[in-house]
């Protein structure tokens, strides 16, 4: 009888340290979570819906995950899928977009409706890339992300990471004019 | 950094809602709990079932002390014996033979009964076994 409630106060232990482990990854890759998911819905409560459904499927099998140190690396795939999978099913979002546009005041200078237009232009040249090479881009365009970040996000070797961010590169600067 | 690094870095410089890190805690404490405790629900769940059924037949043997052997019939052991199919070839197969791949042809179990020859000793009977059957000619009184 000891043996047991032992066995079950050793369960509860490991429960709260998981949970303890998990808190601490939710902290800290939130922004990243968020801003992958954002990188292909572009549109902020679509991407935190996102983000914030690849937290849940990642708290499930959170316990499950060998190699916790690699969370981060697991985790940028998660909400990028399930983006791509909104994105997919989600008809209305163009509407939604352009509704935006007419509603928000800040695009009403020449000057802001300059940067809206080549903010548009560079997010079609951006999912105009192939899947490979647009997630480098976007992994490799937040903030404090060098390859070796990039490489080790997506579990792939350095060389790969900089030729397919070269490749992508070529591609974009081919499509928009403005950056010539 | 040029312009297309400036643009790419812009447009990626976004941040969640304050609230999105609350938001995500608030859905996940709504969801069932992880599986790290279904597996030994299920487990104990399984030792208890596990107690119970030794328990209760624990308690039915304490109940009825020396009840099988009472119900026993006294039936005599020579009253009907079963004697498979012997085949000493089969028996002193070679080991090549064991080994090949084709299992062995197995005898269909002949029933032989000695109703008829209460006396027979099985010594007289064994001597007498051929491939298949048990002969019981040597043995008539």
């Amino acid at each position: 009888m000891h043996e047991l409630v032992g066995r079950l106060a050793g369960v509860a232990d490991v429960d709260r340290e998981v949970e303890q482990e998990f808190e601490a990854r939710l902290v800290e890759s939130s922004t990243l979570a968020f801003r992958v998911a954002y990188g292909v819905v572009r549109n902020r409560q679509d991407a935190e819906d996102v983000a914030q459904e690849a937290f849940v499927r990642a708290h499930r099998s959170f316990h499950q995950l060998r190699h916790r140190e690699k969370f981060r690396a697991w985790l940028v795939r998660v909400p990028w899928r399930l983006a791509i999978d909104r994105l997919r099913s989600d008809r209305r979002r163009e509407a939604r977009e352009l509704a935006q546009l007419h509603s928000s005041p800040e695009y009403s200078t020449e000057e802001a409706i300059e940067a809206r237009r080549r903010s548009a232009e560079l997010w079609r040249a951006i999912d105009a890339l192939p899947e490979k090479l647009r997630i480098v881009t976007i992994l490799a365009s937040i903030e404090g992300h060098d390859l070796v970040e990039v490489a080790a996000l997506l579990g792939l070797p350095v060389g790969t990471i900089k030729s397919r961010l070269f490749l992508a590169r070529r591609k974009l600067k081919e499509q928009l004019q403005w950056t010539r | 950094m040029d312009a297309l690094d400036r643009e790419l870095a812009g447009a990626l410089s976004v941040s969640p809602s304050p609230e999105f890190v609350a938001r995500v805690r608030a859905r996940i404490a709504t969801e069932p709990a992880p599986s790290v405790w279904r597996v030994p629900q299920m487990v104990m769940a399984a030792a208890a079932l596990t107690v119970i059924v030794i328990a209760i037949s624990m308690s039915r043997v304490d109940q009825t002390p020396g009840a099988p052997a009472a119900l026993l019939p006294s039936t005599p052991i020579a009253h009907s014996t079963i004697v498979s199919g012997f085949n000493p070839t089969a028996a002193s197969a070679s080991p090549r033979r064991r080994h090949s791949r084709r299992p062995l042809r197995t005898n269909p179990i002949q029933l032989v009964s000695i109703d008829d020859f209460p006396t027979a000793p099985i010594g007289a009977v064994v001597p007498q076994m051929t491939f298949d059957v048990v002969t019981m000619t040597g043995v008539h009184p």
